[in-house]
């Protein structure tokens, strides 16, 4: 119990430490980070709006809070996993002075960027929910998909930060990596417009589960489907089981490398 | 119940010179067969060593021959690839002051995050500030960031939140001297105080006389190895020797060079 409640007291001061340097002296502070999805949205709903409103019940809002809500659960994860990417190189100055458990490191970045998310973005999601869909039990479903999203990104930032212990050229790789998941996900586009063939591909995408379920929970006129907020549940599971597994296993040669 | 004993401990580390941090790179030398396994170097050969409690440890030894090594493993920084290490007590580990502060964070935020990284809680670091405060002299500075403290104001503070704790196993990495001469004396009382204690303490150090005066028995570490062990004076002296002695082949070597 000491060692839970230990770890649990370093990643709260990292986690706090984190989350200072990012807003200090910011008057808007976490909300910050709402403004890169919403000006994106604004942009995307500007240029494609017009052409793929049909596939959104015609609705031009529609369409401008389905891209809202994509583009918040992917740049929570782009941007999460690739902070923490550096995470045990960057520390490796207190790691060589103090002991301390190394999954910290990433750890204490998506613990930070998911406070943001939960005081930041979950709040505007629960009201575009209700006053769109008029159902507030639907509430009940929102932090699902969100947990899933988070363990996801915990998982993945688990194997990025090992991989650039070993491998400094990573970032670019990483920078590539996502760019690709940001065109295969069916943000700013509807996935009806995608042949058959590709759209099997797509749905191999992680994120897909969860913003398609974000994107029912919220804007949908159909009820939501409870299997993909399962499947988003099960892929953070996933993620994070085999994140940390590799982590662990090589958490032994970091300090040589670091 | 010794409060440290390293049983056969070796250790192998990566030598990183050689470590390729490229992927592009690796993938073709894994295309063309010629991967191998990394180079390891043995930094620590063999160690055992049995320190007591209340036991002054002093270390010491060329550079490189693992003197600090020795203490990040008894810390458990690294992890020995043979061997045990069993410690017994709450490890104190004062190397280089001020690693865990951030130079953004007002000072008040950096007590509390350096004295969790050093492993007490949150609450007790809170309720420690102010006295943290008076002894560093640092009172009207509380909510100013770390970054416009002078490097003489940080180690203070990284000196007052290290020491202000209760461990029952101290680390020094060199001996601390931080400050003006007031702080210094003031700190060098609460390191003799420290001393005073029924705490156990191992220190790296060069400062030879030092080890002979204030450390009950010392090692000399060589090449990996613990070339003597025993009481400090002993071991000191045997050093002094070798080093003296090495020194005049040196000498006796150049001349005939020169002759």
């Amino acid at each position: 119990m000491p060692r839970m409640r230990r770890f649990w007291d370093l990643l709260t001061v990292l986690t706090d430490r984190t989350l200072k340097a990012r807003y200090r002296g910011s008057f808007l502070g976490v909300y910050w980070s709402l403004l890169n999805p919403v000006t994106m949205t604004v942009v995307y709903t500007a240029i494609f709006g017009f052409q793929f409103r049909k596939y959104y019940d015609g609705s031009m809002l529609h369409y401008a809070l389905v891209v809202f809500v994509g583009l918040s659960v992917f740049i929570f994860f782009a941007q999460s996993t690739s902070q923490a990417l550096p995470s045990v190189v960057v520390n490796s100055g207190l790691a060589n002075k103090i002991r301390l458990p190394a999954v910290l490191f990433p750890l204490s970045t998506i613990s930070a960027y998911s406070v943001q998310l939960a005081i930041g973005t979950l709040p505007v999601f629960a009201v575009i929910s209700v006053f769109e869909t008029h159902q507030p039990w639907r509430l009940l479903l929102l932090p699902f998909p969100l947990i899933g999203l988070v363990l996801l990104a915990a998982g993945v930032s688990f194997l990025v930060s090992t991989a650039y212990v070993f491998f400094r050229d990573i970032p670019h790789i990483w920078e590539l990596v996502t760019f690709l998941a940001w065109v295969a996900s069916p943000v700013f586009y509807p996935a009806e417009i995608v042949s058959p063939k590709i759209l099997h591909i797509l749905y191999f995408n992680p994120l897909f589960p969860t913003i398609e379920s974000l994107r029912q929970i919220i804007v949908g006129t159909q009820l939501p489907d409870v299997s993909l907020v399962g499947a988003s549940l099960f892929n953070g599971i996933v993620a994070c089981a085999i994140g940390y597994a590799v982590f662990g296993g090589l958490r032994r040669q970091f300090m040589d490398l670091i | 119940m010794s409060a440290v004993h390293l049983d056969g401990v070796s250790l192998w580390r990566r030598t990183q010179e050689e470590h390729t941090f490229d992927l592009k790179r690796r993938l073709f030398a894994l295309i063309q067969m010629k991967y191998q396994r990394p180079p390891r170097r043995r930094v620590l050969d063999g160690v055992s060593l049995r320190v007591e409690r209340g036991e002054k440890l002093g270390i010491i030894g060329a550079n490189g021959s693992g003197k600090s090594t020795i203490l990040k493993v008894i810390c458990g920084i690294l992890e020995p690839t043979v061997g045990r290490v069993e410690t017994r007590g709450a490890i104190a580990p004062l190397i280089e002051l001020g690693a865990g502060f951030d130079p953004d964070l007002p000072v008040d935020e950096n007590i509390v995050l350096y004295g969790v990284l050093l492993g007490r809680s949150r609450q007790e670091m809170r309720a420690k500030t102010g006295e943290i405060l008076r002894f560093a002299e640092l009172e009207e500075y509380r909510s100013s960031p770390v970054r416009v403290l002078s490097s003489g104001m940080a180690a203070r503070l990284g000196f007052a939140i290290a020491t202000d704790t209760n461990p029952d196993i101290l680390i020094l990495d060199e001996v601390l001297a931080v400050g003006d001469e007031s702080f210094r004396n003031k700190s060098r009382r609460r390191i003799e105080a420290l001393w005073r204690d029924h705490v156990t303490v191992l220190v790296v150090s060069h400062e030879l006389q030092f080890v002979r005066d204030s450390c009950t028995s010392a090692i000399w570490m060589d090449g990996g190895r613990i070339r003597s062990a025993g009481p400090s004076a002993y071991v000191v002296d045997q050093y002094q020797q070798s080093v003296e002695t090495s020194a005049a082949d040196r000498l006796e070597r150049a001349k005939a060079r020169l002759a």
